[in-house]
This record gives C-alpha cells, sequence and structure tokens, in this order.
C-alpha cells in the first residue's frame, strides 16, 4: 500500500509560487541594458512617429491653405470674367452687330391682368407703406 | 559548443560595450547641450528662430458689386518683384530677365546687386507685376537657374468699369509699402472705397510661431494665430446698365455743347436709392499715373455730384412753389398779377425778359417765370420759407453713403453766410432770388433728394447707395430711412400736375415728352457765382433739368446738370434732350406701363 509521505504544506508551496514568477522576469545586466536600449528605441519611435505624422499633418495644412488661396484668386479671375462678358458697352456692340435696335416707350404691349392677387401696386412698394 | 558560445559571448560583449560607449557620448552630448551649455544654446537658439513677433496676415479686401451683382471693384492677383543681393545668382537669362522686369531700382543699384559688389539687403524691384510676366522668372527659380528673388503675391484693386462708374467707387491707394514677406496695406481714398474702406478692408490676423533660420514656420513649434477677418462684399443700389446709359447720354452732350463738365443723379424717389450717378469728364482709376489735370482729379478725387456746389435755377421753383402751396399763401388755381419788376429794390428780369403780367401757378412753372416765383416767394413769410429749405437738406449733408459731402448754410434772415450775391448780411433781395435758384447752393444730390420729396408724396427719403453688405454669407440689407414727412400728399398732387403739364408740351412742336407717358419735368439755368468777386460770371451758365416719371407713381427722378464751358447755355437745348432720352430708357428699361392709352391725349 502507498502512502503519501510528503507533508501536505499549502502556505509554504504557495510561498515557492510566488518567489519562482518573479525569477522569470529576472534579468542579467547585460540582458537588462539591452531591454533599456530595445525600450528606449521603441519610444524614439513612436516619438518619431508623431512628430512625423505632425508634419505631414502641417505640410497637408500648408497645401490646402496655399490651394484655397489659388482657389479665392481664381475665383477673382472668375468675377473679372463676369464683368468683361457684362460690360454694357461689349452688349451694346454685340447687339448692334446682330442688327438689335433698342426698345422705345411706344414699342412696349402691356396686356392688363386682372388685379386680383397681384400685390404689386402702389401701396405695397412704398416702403412706407402703413405709415401715417 | 563551448567554444561558440565563449565566441558569441565575446560578440555579444563588444556590442554591447559599443551601444554603451555610443550611449555614453549621445549622454555626454546631451548632458553638455542642455545642461552645461543650456544658457547659450537657448540664447543661439533664441537669435536663430524668428518666431515669437506676431507675423500679419493681410485680409482680402472686399468686392463692390452693382444691384445686379456685376462686380465694380475687385482684386487681381499680382506680383511684387524682389532681390536678395548676398544670394542673388542665376543663369546670364534668367538675371537678364529680372533686370527687365525691374523698373524700382535704379540701374546702378541693380548692377551692384548682379556684381554681389559691397552692396547687402533685399530690393523691392517691380511692383504689381502680372501673372504671365513673371511666369519666366517662376520656372527658372524652380529649375534652380536663379536664386535670391522673391516673388510676393500681391492683390492689386482692380475697377473692370474704369472711368463709367470712377466717381462713386472710388479708388484705393497703397498707404503701406510691402515688404518682402508681406503685401502692402491698401485703403480707399475716394468714393465708397473710402466711405467703407472699414467694411471692404476686413481686419488683418496674425501668426506667431516659432520659424526657423529662414523664416519657414517650424511644424511641431509653438504657434498662435489669429485669423484675418476678409473684407465684406458691397452690393450698390447702382444699376450698371442705368449707369452706363446715363454716362454715354452724358458725354454725348457734353461734347455736344462743348460744355466744360456735367453730372447726372438718378434716383428712386420712393426709396431715396441711387440708380445711377455719373460724372463727365471722368477718369479710369486702373490708371492713376495718367491723371494730371485738375478735372481728373475732379473726377477721382471729389464726386461732383454729391461735393460740387452750384446755383439750381428755376429747378428751385418746383420747391418754391410747393412751399407756398403747403403754407397755404397761394392755392392751386391762383393767378398772381404783377404791377412791379422790382422786389425788394431788385429789378428781376425773366430768362427771356419777357413780362407775364397775370400768371397762374402753372404758367409761372411753364414760363418758368422768375417774377412769378419771386412773387409766390415773398408771400411765404421768410422764417418759414428758410425753415422749409432747412427742412429739405438743401445746404446740408444728405447722408449718402459716399464721403466728400459738405455743408454750405445758406444765409438766412438775421444771418450772415457764405451763399449769396450782393453783401454779407441777408436781406429781403436774398429770399427773391432764392426762389427762383439764384443765392442759394445746393447740389444736385441734395436737390433730387428734395423733389424726390415732391415726387412721392411729401417724404423726404435720404438717399442712399448700398444695398446691402454680405460677410461670411451673412447679408445685411439696408432699409429706406424716412428723414421727414415736408410736404402734405394733396401740396404735392398740384405741384406734380403742373410739372406735367410742362412735360406735355416739351416735345417736338409742343407734343407730349414721350408719348403715351405722363412725365413732370422743369429745366433751369443758372448764372455761375464768383464767391470772391462777389458778382455772376457774365456769360457761362449750368443748364440743368429735372424730370420723374410716371408723373403719379414715379418710379425715377433724373437730375442733370451741364456747365458750359464759355458761353450761355440753356436747360431747355442742353438738358432736356438728355433727361427727355434717359426717361425713354428708363421706361422700357423698368417696363413701366403707359400712363395714358396711346393716342389719347393726356
Amino acid at each position: 500500500m502507498a502512502v503519501q509521505t510528503r507533508r501536505f504544506r499549502p502556505i509554504w508551496q504557495a510561498k515557492i509560487r510566488r518567489a519562482v514568477l518573479p525569477r522569470y522576469f529576472r534579468l542579467s545586466g547585460k540582458a537588462f541594458f539591452l531591454l533599456i536600449v530595445l525600450a528606449a528605441s521603441l519610444l524614439a519611435l513612436m516619438a518619431l512617429a508623431q512628430t512625423g505624422r505632425v508634419v505631414a499633418a502641417g505640410q497637408q495644412l500648408r497645401e490646402l491653405q496655399m490651394r484655397e488661396q489659388e482657389l479665392l484668386w481664381e475665383r477673382e479671375e472668375l468675377l473679372r470674367q463676369i464683368a468683361e462678358a457684362a460690360n454694357p458697352a461689349e452688349l451694346e456692340r454685340w447687339a448692334q452687330e446682330y442688327g438689335l435696335e433698342p426698345v422705345k416707350p411706344g414699342d412696349l404691349i402691356f396686356i392688363p391682368l386682372p388685379s386680383e392677387g397681384l400685390s404689386q401696386d402702389k401701396e405695397s412698394r412704398s416702403p412706407l407703406a402703413g405709415k401715417p | 559548443m563551448l567554444e561558440f558560445s565563449l565566441q558569441a559571448r565575446r560578440r555579444t560583449l563588444a556590442i554591447v560595450v559599443l551601444l554603451s560607449l555610443l550611449a555614453l557620448a549621445l549622454f555626454g552630448r546631451l548632458l553638455d547641450l542642455q545642461i552645461l551649455r543650456q544658457g547659450d544654446m537657448v540664447a543661439q537658439a533664441r537669435a536663430e528662430i524668428k518666431g515669437t513677433e506676431k507675423f500679419p496676415i493681410r485680409a482680402r479686401r472686399g468686392h463692390i458689386f452693382d444691384a445686379q451683382g456685376r462686380p465694380l471693384a475687385l482684386s487681381k492677383k499680382s506680383y511684387t518683384l524682389w532681390v536678395d543681393a548676398p544670394t542673388f545668382d542665376g543663369t546670364p537669362a534668367a538675371i537678364a530677365e529680372v533686370g527687365r522686369l525691374c523698373t524700382v531700382q535704379p540701374r546702378e543699384t541693380l548692377a551692384k546687386i548682379v556684381a554681389q559688389d559691397e552692396i547687402t539687403g533685399t530690393y523691392c524691384c517691380a511692383y504689381f507685376l502680372d501673372p504671365a510676366s513673371v511666369e519666366g522668372l517662376q520656372k527658372a527659380i524652380q529649375e534652380h537657374k536663379l536664386t535670391g528673388v522673391i516673388l510676393l503675391v500681391e492683390p492689386k484693386r482692380y475697377y473692370p468699369y474704369g472711368e463709367l462708374v470712377a466717381p462713386v467707387v472710388g479708388f484705393v491707394k497703397r498707404t503701406d509699402l510691402p515688404q518682402s514677406n508681406l503685401s502692402g496695406e491698401f485703403h480707399g481714398v475716394s468714393g465708397i472705397e473710402a466711405s467703407c474702406d472699414p467694411w471692404l478692408y476686413g481686419e488683418d490676423g496674425w501668426v506667431s510661431g516659432e520659424r526657423d533660420s529662414r523664416g519657414n514656420p517650424i511644424p511641431i513649434g509653438e504657434k498662435e494665430e489669429q485669423a484675418p477677418v476678409d473684407g465684406a462684399d458691397i452690393t450698390l443700389t447702382l444699376d450698371l446698365n442705368i449707369q452706363y446709359m446715363a454716362y454715354n447720354r452724358l458725354a454725348e452732350a457734353v461734347q455736344q455743347w462743348d460744355a466744360r463738365r456735367g453730372d447726372i443723379v438718378i434716383l428712386d424717389p420712393q426709396t431715396g436709392a441711387v440708380l445711377a450717378m455719373a460724372a463727365y469728364p471722368s477718369a479710369d482709376p486702373n490708371h492713376l499715373e495718367d491723371c494730371t489735370s485738375t478735372a481728373c482729379d475732379m473726377a477721382l478725387y471729389g464726386n461732383p455730384p454729391v461735393r460740387l456746389y452750384y446755383e439750381p435755377g428755376s429747378t428751385m421753383k418746383i420747391l418754391t412753389l410747393a412751399i407756398a402751396l403747403e403754407e397755404h399763401v397761394v392755392g392751386p388755381d391762383t393767378v398772381l398779377t404783377y404791377t412791379t419788376t422790382t422786389l425788394c429794390d431788385v429789378p428781376v428780369r425773366n430768362w427771356n425778359d419777357q413780362f407775364y403780367p397775370e400768371e397762374s401757378l402753372s404758367e409761372i412753372l411753364l414760363h418758368s417765370s422768375n417774377i412769378g416765383a419771386a412773387h409766390v416767394g415773398l408771400r411765404i413769410p421768410s422764417k418759414i420759407y428758410y425753415r422749409y429749405l432747412e427742412r429739405l437738406g438743401l445746404g446740408r449733408p444728405t447722408g449718402v453713403e459716399l464721403p466728400s459731402e459738405e455743408e454750405r448754410p445758406f444765409r438766412r434772415p438775421g444771418e450772415t453766410g457764405e451763399s449769396g450775391i450782393g453783401g454779407p448780411k441777408w436781406t429781403c433781395a436774398d429770399q427773391v432770388a432764392n426762389s427762383y435758384g439764384q443765392g442759394i447752393d445746393v447740389t444736385p444730390l441734395q436737390l433730387a433728394s428734395a423733389i424726390g420729396a415732391v415726387a412721392n408724396g411729401g417724404n423726404l427719403m435720404q438717399p442712399h447707395i448700398i444695398q446691402s453688405i454680405g460677410r461670411n454669407g451673412v447679408i445685411t440689407p439696408t432699409v429706406p430711412v424716412l428723414r421727414e414727412r415736408v410736404f402734405h400728399p394733396e401740396t404735392c398732387r398740384h405741384v406734380t400736375e403742373m410739372l406735367a403739364a410742362i412735360g406735355d408740351t416739351k416735345g417736338p412742336d409742343g407734343s407730349p415728352l414721350i408719348p403715351g407717358y405722363r412725365v413732370a419735368v422743369k429745366t433751369g439755368t443758372s448764372k455761375i457765382a464768383i464767391p470772391e468777386l462777389g458778382q455772376y460770371e457774365p456769360y457761362r451758365t449750368i443748364a440743368s433739368a429735372v424730370l420723374y416719371a410716371p408723373a403719379d407713381d414715379p418710379r425715377f427722378l433724373i437730375l442733370v446738370r451741364i456747365e458750359s464751358n464759355a458761353g450761355t447755355l440753356w436747360g431747355e437745348e442742353a438738358a432736356v434732350p438728355v433727361v427727355a432720352s434717359l426717361a425713354e430708357f428708363l421706361i422700357t428699361y423698368l417696363h413701366i406701363p403707359p400712363s395714358v392709352e396711346m393716342g389719347e391725349t393726356p
């Protein structure tokens, strides 16, 4: 009959387990140094990556600002083109080229409409409508 | 196995030693820079970093539009060319291109820069270069064929319609020269550009951030920025089509009659909105360097319709009769009988030297009778008469959003003043002359505004030329302002009837001026005072005419003034064709239906 002769000492065994576990992390001097270097490198890389992203974002911002400026200048140029296209002197010259003539008051034909529903009468057009 | 292990250990040891030495060196260097020499390093960095001071960012100047949204003033892209003498270098062709564009610096300076001969600093070489003209330089800089050249973008104000709207829109001038890294500062000198300068200019921003020795921002450095607030866009009540017609008709008339100058004001009498304001001769603000004459200065710096006072002549009779009717010193059917032409010891003559012993109020206006107007004027108590003129805004700024308005108080009972001929103190003769528009100074805008009160039924509207101000998509419209209710509508109706009767006969052979439409019209011919001498010029006159239509519900009021060059110019011959032509245009342009059926006698 086999007999368990080992003493059952749970507290002592727990103490051993606690003592062994940190041993895995116990490093020699060189290993510790390498670990520090690695950690420092990792941190440096992370910092570098962050800085790189900031710089890239800054660059992108500058490019967008420059693009905005270019678009604003383009808007000015388009406004200038609108001004040229809407120049009454040019329009008059163009109209004359096509044989168009200015309308005279007698050439206008007005068709009277029932006034019901039309609000553009004298009272409503006046800015003083309703004032004493 | 043991041997390998020993070798590996040695190698590892060697690497560790090497890394340790490097780390030690790095640590030592950091210790040296950041702790031992910290003070020196900080001082050196501060000297190199150009960043802590605020660097301005120019706001973009706003635009000016007409009532239909056409741009009257905008900014064009241009370049300022700078040369940094110590670093200036490049291929002979590129240097020659710089020399060709360089117009600001004398040739000697340029030669020294090219030779890099005992010269330092940054020199401005040219302003307002067109983008097309610097393409070659930009290419040379990109291809590293040229160094030490700075092309700074600088806005150039551009007025697409030049002289057409110059007195109203005005122009800008540079008040602060540009720097090699900052464009100049521009502010309005005249017109809307000046009066609305704070809105149009906006607010400059600034950036405060660390910059490297080349002036480039350091992205990870400290940075603070206040964005500029771009200028507001201003939309005017002025309509470019109406302005174009007014300017052309005026120019034709001035040239036809060999006149010295002229101007036109067109208002909406219901709201006081300025639809057109033209002056001839005018000048192109895009070419200020060509403006050397006094007339050109006047056109650019002083908007004549709001600044140039004149004695209005017979157009003033409209106001005299309206005041008399309002005060019931005459009635619409009153017929005046004259026994004398000498009033207040002053002989009064009509323009054609004719004498009408008996006249109704209508006939006074139809004949443009000075004697009749003087008799009516004298029936109004002096203090009341001048009180009305004051209420009508004569001699004082109208409040329109344009600069250069000046006050010129007229002479009143018991007062002395600058206006008037015949002595320093007011006399009864002043009232006689004022009744028919002599001895009293007004500007065309003041008179148009006052007659506008008669046209619209008695309300003196404040003239305004700004329709709205827009910034960041928010548009603030201008609301018409009623300055004062001066006349009763009944009074205005009587006066308008009298003026419409004139309009019914001013066409060819006594026909209506504009068939089918009732238009109220009055001409004026006035002498030109020489205040220093206390007398009038012997021959020269100012011809004027005022017209509003449709007479019963006016949509527009036109006032034309043409100043003769040497001889006498009559309102009837010089100004009436202009107002008639413009009225014809406006009736069609504004789609105004006829007042009477065609073929029917108005």
